[in-house]
């Protein structure tokens, strides 16, 4: 858990955060969001303390990091940033190597983690662990880059617009192995970005900044049905509630009781494995006025407009 | 997956390598074979070799006041550049940088002239000369390395926890060595032809036969200091010269 209280940083009369207080539980998905020079990388770079506080504390676990040795703290936290950062002189099994290295672990064990974390981002370990940075494709770079910071197993990962120089296809393939990621390992995160789709998609919690301050932190359907002001609105637009729909899985919804004569076959129908949005364009586009939700062929209830948006109107759905 | 254009660079860097190393060799140490070269482009000429001393002898103070010069210039330069970036020689660095400049700008025959009188005549006066050259190359070769590392491989080698000394030493230096050692190159090579100065101030070398061809119009004198110093300064510029291996590895 990183409990951030009062967090100040100040250069010269200019300040770049400005009290900022949020919690993060331990294993909560935390998204950094807003506009460009809000203050997203100083807050983050504080948890790591590769930027030291003017005033505040950050408690890790309870333990005020400033008492921590910055190296050994940081090797707690995994580390990604846009441009990967990846060493270029070192192989991909070195690169993920790093911190297993830093902390002295044996050569075995550490062949076997960087194979297996290689398995975990989608890389082949056997195609990919001999070659060099400059051999692979952004978006392969960048999943190393998650690969190394994973390495170590440490209970944080800090990622600093981590799919920020990827192509729009291969950002959403790394979001959604993202999400994937982690539903598996349920590490802390703190993530960020100033892509509200990306922050939407992933957050449990959105904090959302502004010229250093902390306009509201609360999960993306809490800033849709209460922001809390003005601000907050306006920056995630008209589209905040579709994109909400995005987050839920179709199966999550209370369906309509079902008439027991139709097949999937016959009507319009999704299948339960998409998401709320998804549901949506089908209905749109079916010209529909509801539709069967069926589950690998199986009718199991009916779906309208109604059901789709009260999912979503009291902020209960679970992601 | 290196392709085989990659493996004919690197297999004709080493050729040239081993052929440029054996010429100078066989220069050196075949002196009969050497002579009949040098009869050959030098017909009319009736002494083809300098008497005084064996090639291999001239080579050997060649190469002494060449690596001498060098191995103290490559430390006292590594040491400045490295002063120059520290936090604590930051302010300094102008002065460090426009000191070595003004190294550079007097001409090593004026600066073995100047210290003659302390020294004598001898190594001293030609390696403190060359030094004094080369310190200001390597120094910048060693800042402008350093600085040349992406600020992200930094960033990244800060965030995962590395010490200031590791991060140095595993990302930093093998990073920058590639400049570092094109500056180094440079300076062996410069370093290799200018200590044939050392004929001036008797401190040997393959000078001294170009100096006493010049002296006694012997063309041949002068070819036979000539070409092993040439043929040494191409063997030590191909040899540290990374391989072309483009496909490879472009950083
Ligand atoms: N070392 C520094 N010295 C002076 N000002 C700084 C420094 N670092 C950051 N700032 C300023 O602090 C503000 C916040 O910077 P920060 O990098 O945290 O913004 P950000 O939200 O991450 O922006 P972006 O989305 O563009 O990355 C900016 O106005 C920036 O100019
Ligand atoms: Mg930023």
């Amino acid at each position: 858990m990183i409990e951030i209280a009062d967090l100040t940083k100040r250069y010269g009369s200019f300040t770049a955060v400005d009290s900022v207080s949020l919690t993060v539980e331990q294993g909560q998905f935390t998204v950094l969001l807003g506009p460009s020079g809000s203050g997203k990388t100083t807050v983050l770079r504080m948890i790591n303390r590769m930027v030291e506080p003017t005033s505040g504390r950050v408690l890790l676990n309870g333990v005020d990091t400033a008492t921590m040795r910055p190296e050994s703290l940081r090797r707690t936290m995994g580390y990604v940033i846009q441009n990967t950062g990846l060493f270029p002189n070192m192989t991909i099994r070195r690169n993920v190597a790093t911190v297993p290295r830093l902390l002295g672990w044996d050569r075995r064990r550490i062949e076997e983690r960087v194979s297996e974390m290689l398995d975990l981002v989608g890389l082949d370990p056997d195609t990919y662990a001999s070659k060099y940075p400059h051999q692979l494709s952004g978006g392969e770079a960048q999943r190393v880059g998650v690969a190394r910071a994973l390495a170590a197993d440490p209970p944080v990962l800090l990622m600093d617009e981590p799919f920020g120089a990827v192509d729009p296809l291969t950002r959403e393939r790394l979001q959604l192995e993202m999400k994937r990621l982690h539903a598996k390992l349920r590490k802390t995160i703190v993530f960020v970005t100033h892509d509200i789709d990306e922050a939407v998609l992933l957050a449990d919690r959105i904090a959302l900044l502004r010229e250093g301050h902390l306009e509201q932190y609360a999960a993306p359907e809490k800033l849709w049905i209460e922001p809390a002001s003005e601000f907050v609105k306006g920056f995630f637009g008209e589209n905040l509630g579709l994109r909400i729909m995005a987050r839920h899985c179709l199966s999550s919804v209370p369906f309509k009781p079902l008439d027991p004569s139709v097949s999937c076959a016959a009507a319009p129908h999704v299948e339960d494995s998409v998401t709320l949005k998804e549901a949506l364009a089908e209905l749109v586009g079916a010209k529909a006025t509801k539709l069967i939700v069926c589950h690998e062929g199986a009718p199991r209830g009916v779906v309208d407009f109604e059901t789709l948006v009260k999912a979503l109107g009291d902020g209960s759905a679970p992601a | 997956m290196i392709g085989w254009r990659t493996r004919a660079g690197t297999l004709g860097h080493w050729a040239g390598v081993t052929v440029l190393g054996a010429v100078t060799a066989w220069m050196t140490f075949d002196a009969t074979g050497f002579e009949l070269l040098l009869r050959f482009l030098v017909p009319d000429q009736r002494a083809v070799l300098y008497p005084t001393k064996p090639l291999s002898v001239l080579m050997g103070e060649q190469v002494y006041l060449t690596m001498a010069s060098s191995a103290i210039a490559l430390v006292v330069g590594v040491t400045l550049g490295l002063i120059a970036l520290s936090r604590a020689g930051k302010p300094f660095r102008d002065l460090i940088m426009s000191v070595g400049n003004l190294a550079q700008t007097v001409p090593s025959v004026a600066i073995m002239a100047l210290v003659i009188p302390l020294t004598g005549y001898g190594a001293e006066p030609v390696v403190i000369a060359l030094v004094l050259y080369s310190i200001l190359p390597i120094m910048l070769n060693v800042v402008a390395g350093i600085e040349s590392v992406s600020p992200d491989a930094i960033d990244a080698a800060t965030g995962m926890g590395m010490t200031p000394r590791q991060r140095f030493l595993s990302v930093q230096l093998p990073l920058a060595m590639p400049v570092i050692m094109g500056g180094v190159k440079n300076m062996l090579v410069i370093n290799v032809s200018a200590a044939t100065l050392g004929a001036v101030v008797a401190a040997g070398g393959l000078g001294m036969p170009i100096l006493a061809g010049f002296k006694e119009y012997n063309d041949a004198y002068i070819l036979e200091g000539a070409l092993p110093s040439i043929t040494l300064a191409l063997f030590i510029d191909r040899l540290l010269s990374p391989p072309d291996t483009r496909d490879e590895a472009v950083a």
